[in-house]
């Protein structure tokens, strides 16, 4: 029993600190932002119906980097998220990211309930290290640990690393922990990442390419979204 | 007379019974320690004593029939109801536009299948029309036609098949003898956090197997009890309280059935809950899996494409009220200019400047 309790630290601990070693060896991957950096997102969800599932008409999310600002004693990155279209307002999140390695400080996430905007805020407050994942938010920004490095200069291509995390809510007086995890493969021109966050969503697949802001692409059980590089 | 175990004289049996009685002292001891270390490493947490809670949402979903594909009663009505509800929404829309949409033809050629397997329905429609959805509770007259109650809520019924939906656990369609899909920790807490915390009615599909029985959740009744020799696990059963389709299409008002569930939970030493298995009670008899419907959305290929929400809403007299809490839906009447976004960021409660300026 004693072993199990402290097997999940234990092992963190030993991912953590293999990544931080890798990142030594090799700098690691990290997007680069500065205020006034904009990208979009195209994306898609996977809706159920008695006959099976089908994926929904694409919708598109502008993430804005408005600010850089200090966030309960870290300074992080402002990110603003709301939609590409014209017609909609309600559904936005700011995520504040830690500078220095993009771990999440503080999210709110703000929806339309009955025509009329609410928010839900989230503070991490580190104790805990685990990818950001997007939960109940329609908006897919889910963003893993950085910088990722190759877990080793010699055959960076064929091995991979991995972090092990958890993730916890709070719910009327009782803590449920989710198991999280990410791991990450080198490729060719950046870095396959997969995250999981142990929670039955299945896990979910971004491929980063160096010198872009975002992930190009994302594909989950029932999400998917490519980074729009050029207005069709 | 013939001793039954000539070889275990009185020497023999007694040095094993204070065998036996020793070793089980020792275990007890062990295991005693054990717990009382655990119980040492607890925080001041809600699980780590025997405890009981419920919650019931305060606008309760609606009973309503779940509308069999076998039946076809949308297409086809029924004894008593010889138009059914899509021939008098078609009859509407024409007096409203002069054009027939055709829902009729397209339910009768779709969703119509005498050979289709019994449990093909509408469940999920009804489900989340019952937890978005006020109640039609009386017929409504509009342009000489009436849509009695059975007619209206077949219309919102059929317009809730494709709906945003937030979706746990997965849908089993093979038999699976050891699924512990959904997970009970998983279950747990989203009733706690729905039910109890968001007043946000949930749906559960309640069959373990391949069929899928879909029914809103209203409320639960759960106590837990620590396992007294495992330190980290919590003997729980819960009562969930679901809303029942098993009623004729004019029902009113909400009828409901009960399930028991019997779970433990796994704790850390923290006494923070890091999951869970179901108890052989409940093995063949769990959920298999949760969703939670958050918007409407138009129809994606799964409700009848020629009924228009804008109709159905004129004849049910509703507007899209019971939106559950943080429904996140892309699409909101509010325009998109970026002042826009920050005035609703200040109508949610967050200041702008406190993160952009």
């Amino acid at each position: 029993m004693m072993m199990e309790s402290i097997k999940r630290p234990l092992l963190t601990a030993v991912f953590l600190l293999a990544g931080i070693l890798s990142a030594c060896a090799d700098d690691g991957f990290m997007p680069m932002w500065q205020i006034g950096a904009s990208w979009t997102i195209e994306t898609s969800r996977l809706c159920q119906n008695p006959q099976g599932m089908a994926w929904t008409t694409p919708v598109r999310w502008l993430f804005e980097v408005k600010n850089e600002k200090e966030i309960d004693g870290v300074p992080c990155y402002v990110v603003h998220v709301s939609s590409a279209a014209k017609h909609s307002a309600g559904t936005q999140a700011i995520l504040c990211l830690s500078k220095q390695d993009l771990r999440a400080v503080r999210v709110v996430d703000v929806a339309s309930v009955a025509g009329k905007p609410q928010a839900q805020e989230r503070s991490f407050d580190g104790s805990r290290i685990s990818p950001l994942f997007s939960g109940e938010s329609v908006i897919p920004y889910d963003l893993p640990l950085f910088p990722l490095a190759a877990a080793s200069d010699d055959d960076a291509r064929e091995r991979d690393a991995a972090v092990a995390g958890e993730a916890a809510t709070d719910v009327d007086g009782i803590t449920f922990v989710d198991a999280t995890a990410q791991n990450w493969t080198k490729t060719e021109q950046g870095y396959r990442v997969t995250l999981d966050s142990g929670d039955s969503r299945g896990k979910l697949v971004q491929e980063w390419v160096a010198g872009e802001p975002w992930a190009r692409s994302m594909t989950g059980r029932d999400v998917k979204y490519t980074l729009v590089t050029e207005e069709k | 007379m013939m001793r039954k175990y000539p070889f275990l004289n009185e020497g023999v049996r007694r040095s094993l019974l204070i065998g036996v009685v020793s070793w089980l002292l020792i275990v007890f001891a062990l295991l005693f320690a054990a717990r009382s270390a655990g119980a040492q490493e607890f925080g001041n947490v809600r699980l780590a004593n025997r405890g009981s809670d419920s919650a019931f949402l305060k606008k309760m979903p609606w009973s309503g029939y779940w509308w069999s594909r076998r039946e076809g009663k949308l297409a086809k009505g029924w004894a008593g109801h010889a138009e059914s509800p899509m021939q008098r929404y078609d009859r509407y829309v024409m007096s409203r536009t002069g054009k027939n949409p055709g829902a009729q033809a397209w339910e009768q050629k779709h969703h119509y299948n005498p050979t289709a397997p019994s449990w093909w329905g509408h469940c999920n429609g009804w489900a989340a029309a019952s937890i978005m959805e006020p109640e039609p509770r009386q017929k409504r007259t509009l342009g000489g036609i009436t849509f009695t109650v059975a007619d209206q809520k077949a219309l919102l019924s059929e317009m809730c098949m494709d709906v945003r939906a937030l979706f746990y656990g997965n849908r089993q369609n093979d038999i699976n003898l050891v699924s512990q899909d959904i997970r009970p920790d998983l279950f747990h807490r989203l009733l706690v956090e729905n039910i109890k915390k968001r007043g946000r009615g949930i749906v559960a599909d309640t069959n373990w197997s391949r069929s899928v029985w879909n029914f809103p959740i209203c409320g639960y009744e759960t106590e837990w009890a620590p396992v007294w020799f495992f330190h980290n696990r919590v003997w729980v059963t819960t009562t969930v309280h679901f809303v029942s389709d098993g009623v004729k299409p004019e029902f009113t008002g909400t009828e409901t059935f009960t399930q028991t569930y019997h779970y433990i939970l796994n704790l850390n030493s923290r006494g923070e809950v890091t999951g869970g298995f179901w108890d052989p009670r409940s093995l063949w008899n769990h959920p298999d899996f949760v969703w939670i419907p958050v918007a409407d959305v138009p129809a994606e290929g799964g409700e009848n494409p020629c009924l228009s929400p804008r109709f159905v809403r004129e004849i049910t007299g509703t507007a899209p009220t019971a939106e559950p809490v943080l429904a996140m839906s892309e699409t909101s009447a509010s325009s998109g200019s970026a002042d826009a976004r920050l005035d609703a960021l200040r109508e949610a409660g967050v200041d702008p400047t406190e993160y952009f300026n």
